[in-house]
């Protein structure tokens, strides 16, 4: 076999991209640094495949790496289409000097803004959320084990699904890939069809797990008030939890409060709303 | 009640295998293991107490939902190492507490732990750097492909900060804390519940922020609070009906293309 049809029959040699594959599941949380980021997890997985690509030759496989030390940083899930890129474009670039190492840096660094935008708030503001929410219902009454095995499991075959579907027609497709992913229509109706359903089940688990009551009562001669149960419970069940949202979200978007002080200034607040019984 | 050698040396292994970030299947499991209600499940468990543990995690969970790392940066105080220790000190000091006063003492020793928790974080970040340029090094040498799992050495510091730290803290601090609570009036407990009972809206609203672009998006969030706090409807049915949704929203959105085409028209 001549090393034209080798590198050709990579592209098809299952074995090949799996090796790939497990090398950025495990390079991704191996060592990431300050100062290069995800970079440590590209040369991890290259130097998992670099004798594949060139057998033998340890000056092309130094070479390499060693072009891969450099920072490199983007939502690891969807960025998985880049890492099938970056396979992709070197056995490309074995094959073919014109394809130079600068063209593979440009490629991977200029999609990997766009895909941390993207990914980072589909899966880490949207997807993660609505699982763990959906986790916490199920283990908010009894305490029930369900709720972190569903989070588990659900998340890792979600992940593992769309990580190597990613990587796999990062491989195969090259650039027109990360264009399909990007430049679809289809993707932004989901993101909103996705953002309907996680803001949905996000208010029904917050009204689920949340519960500011007040102990304040009204005595008019003989009748006493409950004003939790008689009045707020009568009109709307968790008003005050609503309230109490609506407060947060304010000091957090209009104010920029950081959560820690929000934490800290709820401490006085809950002494203060617990001694005067406006909070129970 | 104490903390157990062995329980302690239980909490050090899985916080050190979650530290990681490795276990058990790298990154496609990566995002999910380091949520608290997970690390709470192991907790009970290795604590005997599982429905207790996870009715705390809930709230913490509940808190930290809106925790996220953009750019490695944390939009939360980081406690996934202090909760390996706080917890159980928590379940054994004062077992006879409601869970929501457990979850603000766990949360209490947490967060008082961060500053601790960044330091360490920060000479980890140097011992990783190191591994870094080590990993250079190898390579330099034309050792790769046999050597490809190196950089999992800077693993080191995630032994240190966890395993050591949680199993020293489980048992020095048990009964420190013990005394401790006891000393507490019991004023103190209620006034803590009041306090858990207003953390949920911290980490549910910052993911709001996040996820509202349009006021209108609120009528997801109030139909949703209202399907359970007027209707008591369970999670797993709002779910359902988010789906209904969902799909409705994404069937009903135009398609760029098709306004552009209608707007030319």
């Amino acid at each position: 076999m001549s090393e034209l049809e080798r590198l050709n029959s990579l592209k098809e040699n299952k074995k090949f991209v799996n090796d790939a594959f497990w090398g950025y599941v495990w390079g991704v949380p191996m060592n990431f640094t300050r100062e290069r980021m995800l970079g440590c997890s590209m040369v991890v997985m290259l130097a998992k495949v670099a004798d594949q690509i060139y057998p033998g030759d340890k000056e092309k496989q130094k070479e390499l790496c060693r072009n891969h030390e450099v920072f490199f940083n983007t939502q690891q899930g969807l960025g998985a289409v880049i890492y099938g890129i970056v396979v992709g474009m070197e056995v490309e670039r074995a094959k073919d000097p014109t394809i130079t190492n600068d063209l593979i840096q440009s490629i991977k660094q200029a999609l990997a803004g766009p895909l941390a935008g993207l990914g980072d708030s589909l899966i880490q503001a949207l997807l993660t959320p609505i699982l763990i929410s959906i986790g916490i219902g199920l283990s908010s009454a009894t305490g029930s084990i369900l709720g972190p095995l569903f989070m588990i499991v659900s998340y890792t075959a979600i992940n593992t699904a769309l990580s190597y579907g990613l990587f796999k027609v990062g491989f195969s497709s090259g650039i027109a890939g990360a264009e399909l992913l990007m430049g679809s229509d289809l993707k932004d109706r989901a993101i909103k069809g996705f953002e309907a359903l996680g803001i949905t089940v996000i208010g029904g688990v917050l009204a689920g797990i949340m519960n500011v009551k007040t102990a304040l009562v009204a005595t008019a001669g003989e009748t006493v008030v409950n004003i939790q149960k008689d009045v707020l419970d009568a009109f709307f069940p968790k008003f005050l939890s609503l309230v109490v949202c609506f407060i947060v979200y304010y000091l957090v978007k209009e104010k920029k409060w950081s959560a820690t002080k929000i934490m800290l200034w709820m401490i006085p607040v809950a002494i203060v709303g617990y001694l005067t019984k406006i909070l129970a | 009640m104490q903390i157990t050698v062995v329980q302690a040396l239980l909490l050090g292994l899985f916080a050190f295998l979650i530290g990681t970030s490795m276990f058990p299947l790298g990154w496609l499991s990566q995002n999910i293991m380091n949520k608290p209600l997970v690390a709470c499940m192991f907790i009970g468990l290795i604590m005997g107490q599982p429905s207790k543990a996870l009715l705390v995690g809930t709230i913490i969970q509940a808190a930290y939902i809106g925790q996220m790392a953009i750019g490695g940066v944390s939009t939360l105080p980081r406690i996934d190492t202090a909760l390996w220790f706080a917890l159980p000190i928590a379940l054994t000091s004062n077992s006879s507490a409601d869970y929501e006063t457990l979850a603000a003492e766990t949360l209490t020793i947490a967060l008082a732990f961060v500053p601790v928790n960044d330091i360490l974080g920060t000479i980890g970040n140097m011992v990783k750097v190191a591994v870094l340029h080590k990993q250079d090094d190898i390579i330099e040498k034309g050792v790769i492909g046999e050597k490809w799992w190196f950089p999992v050495v800077g693993h080191v510091w995630t032994f240190v900060q966890n395993f050591v730290i949680v199993v020293i803290f489980c048992l020095a601090g048990s009964a420190v804390v013990t005394n401790i609570v006891a000393a507490i009036p019991p004023q103190v407990n209620k006034i803590m519940s009041t306090f858990t009972s207003l953390l949920p809206a911290i980490g549910f609203m910052i993911l709001m922020v996040t996820l509202i672009h349009e006021p209108l998006q609120w009528i997801y969030f109030l139909f949703g609070f209202v399907l359970v706090a007027g209707l008591n409807w369970s999670t797993i049915a709002v779910t359902l009906i988010g789906c209904v949704i969902g799909y409705l929203v994404f069937q009903f959105t135009p398609s760029a293309t098709v306004a552009l085409q209608e707007d030319d028209d």
